[in-house]
């Protein structure tokens, strides 16, 4: 209950602080509250709490997420605050608004209710559509903002539907109640049970930007703030991820032969899709919201697999992931405020310019191809292990084939950053904030590598 | 039940219809006699200065949807209301609660001239 309490008193409390005579304490009070929301979150991993008359459930799984969401949210609020982040929109607001869509992710991963799920959607998602066009004289943002909004209700139109469809189908609510539904009631499905099922996973699905729901990525993350881009292609993915996994294992393991295949061919679609379409790319922001795409693609992989290993390595995964992509946005942040274009050429002659960040992108940058000893590479190693434990073969050699091509794109902001000359000779001096996020999560990346096995274990 | 639903229908289709017919009727039975001084813009009779196609004022707007969702807690005040006296004082800390926690919304917008009409 702490949390689902904390998060959202806070981001009132920061709201109101910056309306009043005490505007400057806004923001610190952001970081601090945050930072108080992870310990508790960090204090409740091993502890099982059922809250809301059993709509919510805060297990090991909740926890740890929400622990990985909430830390990845203090980055991204550390990354809004600095000037590289800076709009029409003071940064106490935005960092409210962040704190907001956080609820709504710290719900998304520990829901027992097919109502708290859409619930949970819709506050992680209606902060953020504004956090999106914040950047109000920019056109290219207002397009973004209205894209993602328009895509986005489109979406949870869909996913209530489906919702309703359950409903209609099952008389159950509750993920718990649908899976004895779906036990005792083996032979009697309705029909409406699978269009329902459906139109769920296609609602889950656009918010992951798996293809072919993927369209509205790459030009709302090209339009939004580089922080907010952050904050949408980690916390955004991960809470809707989770969300994804606890739908599909506590309510749907029963009518597994009718969405295994379902998640497959996304899976598929989608890495061929992110893949292919960021080989393409010129924009950086472009570049990594293809990524995206394509990391979504691995994930679904994971996604395949059962029992306790599929959460750890789930975890494992998007921790590494959004490491990675949080360091190559703040780096893009810090390039972009000189005001180059949004080319990948951009970065060129970063080594000499700031070393440390170009260390911190080669890192990232190999870390999402999948490189050892990075985080990424036993993430993706994990996530191939236990779908090939389940017999899927051949995606997972269509998984690395994908994999290998993603070599090509990655490489590109490198080869910049370390093998050209400079276009701008200035240096590139990090301020704090910057050089704690970036330091923290080149921490994690290797953190993750030395010790996976023991976060498989605390699952 | 089915029945409830085809009654229904038929009364929508009705509605829809009956609007048609008329609108057809009237276009059928009017004499047409058009003239340059009818196809122009009306502004109560007079000429029209400057363009007239003008931008919407974003006031209207917010007026608007600050009204929706204040219509929309008057809709959850309805269940409470109609059984006040029984629910008893747990259910009034949860609406004052409610109220309160909307009062907060009407703040901020005030604060940040939502409600200034210009």
């Amino acid at each position: 209950m702490s949390l689902y309490l904390l998060l959202p008193i806070l981001a009132v409390i920061v709201l109101f602080a910056n309306l009043g005579r005490l505007k400057s304490l806004g923001f610190p009070l952001a970081v601090f509250g945050l930072i108080v929301a992870a310990v508790l979150a960090g204090f409740q991993i091993g502890l099982d709490h059922r809250l809301l008359r059993g709509m919510a459930e805060f297990d090991t799984f909740a926890s740890a997420f929400s622990l990985l969401v909430i830390v990845l949210t203090i980055l991204v609020v550390l990354l809004l605050g600095s000037p590289s982040g800076r709009t029409e929109v003071p940064r106490a607001e935005k960092a409210a608004l962040v704190i907001f869509s956080l609820t709504g992710a710290v719900m998304l991963t520990s829901y027992t209710n097919l109502v708290m799920l859409f619930l949970g959607i819709e506050i992680l998602s209606i902060p953020v559509y504004v956090l999106v066009g914040t950047r109000k004289s920019d056109v290219k943002g207002n397009e973004a903002a209205l894209k993602y909004f328009l895509n986005g209700s489109f979406a949870t139109g869909i996913l209530l539907f489906g919702i309703g469809l359950i409903y209609a189908g099952t008389g159950q609510f509750s993920l718990g109640g649908i899976l004895l539904w779906t036990q005792a009631n083996s032979s009697g499905i309705h029909p409406l049970f699978h269009l329902g099922l459906l139109f769920i996973l296609f609602g889950l699905a656009f918010k992951v930007s798996a293809a072919p729901f993927h369209f509205w990525t790459p030009d709302v993350y090209e339009g939004a703030p580089t922080a907010v881009t952050a904050y949408m292609s980690t916390v955004v993915k991960i809470a809707a991820f989770a969300a994804f996994f606890r739908l599909l294992y506590r309510a749907f393991p029963m009518a597994a032969e009718s969405w295994l295949w379902i998640i497959g061919l996304l899976a598929v679609l989608t890495l061929l899709v992110g893949n292919l379409g960021a080989l393409a790319q010129g924009g950086f922001k472009r570049l990594m919201a293809y990524s995206g795409i394509s990391h979504a693609g691995y994930l679904l992989i994971a996604l395949l697999a059962t029992g306790s290993m599929a959460m750890g390595t789930l975890w494992l995964y998007t921790a590494a992931y959004a490491a990675a992509t949080m360091i190559a946005f703040v780096a893009w942040a810090r390039i972009e405020e000189g005001g180059e274009g949004d080319a990948i050429a951009a970065f060129a002659g970063l080594r000499s310019r700031s070393p440390f960040l170009a260390f911190g992108l080669a890192l990232a940058m190999l870390s999402l191809v999948g490189v050892p000893p990075l985080g990424g590479f036993f993430g993706k190693l994990f996530v191939f292990a236990n779908a090939v434990g389940q017999g899927k073969i051949a995606l997972v050699v269509f998984a690395v084939v994908m994999s290998a091509i993603g070599m090509v794109y990655y490489l590109r902001p490198l080869i910049q950053a370390w093998f050209n000359e400079p276009r701008v000779m200035a240096k590139l001096p990090l301020r704090a904030a910057e050089l704690a996020v970036v330091g923290f999560c080149m921490l994690v990346l290797v953190g993750l590598a030395a010790a996976p096995a023991w976060v498989l274990g605390a699952f | 039940m089915a029945k409830e639903f085809g009654t229904l229908f038929l009364f929508l289709a009705g509605g829809f219809v009956l609007s048609l017919v008329i609108v057809f009727v009237n276009w059928l039975l009017r004499p047409r006699n058009p003239s340059s001084a009818k196809a122009r813009t009306y502004e109560c009779g007079l000429e029209t200065e400057g363009p007239t196609w003008v931008q919407f004022k974003i006031s209207y707007y917010l007026y608007a949807l600050i009204f929706v969702v204040f219509d929309v807690e008057v809709v959850f005040l309805y269940p409470w209301a109609s059984s006040f006296k029984s629910a008893g004082l747990v259910p009034f800390v949860e609406m004052a609660i409610f109220i309160g926690v909307l009062a907060l919304g009407i703040w901020f917008a005030w604060k940040k001239g939502a409600f200034e009409w210009n």
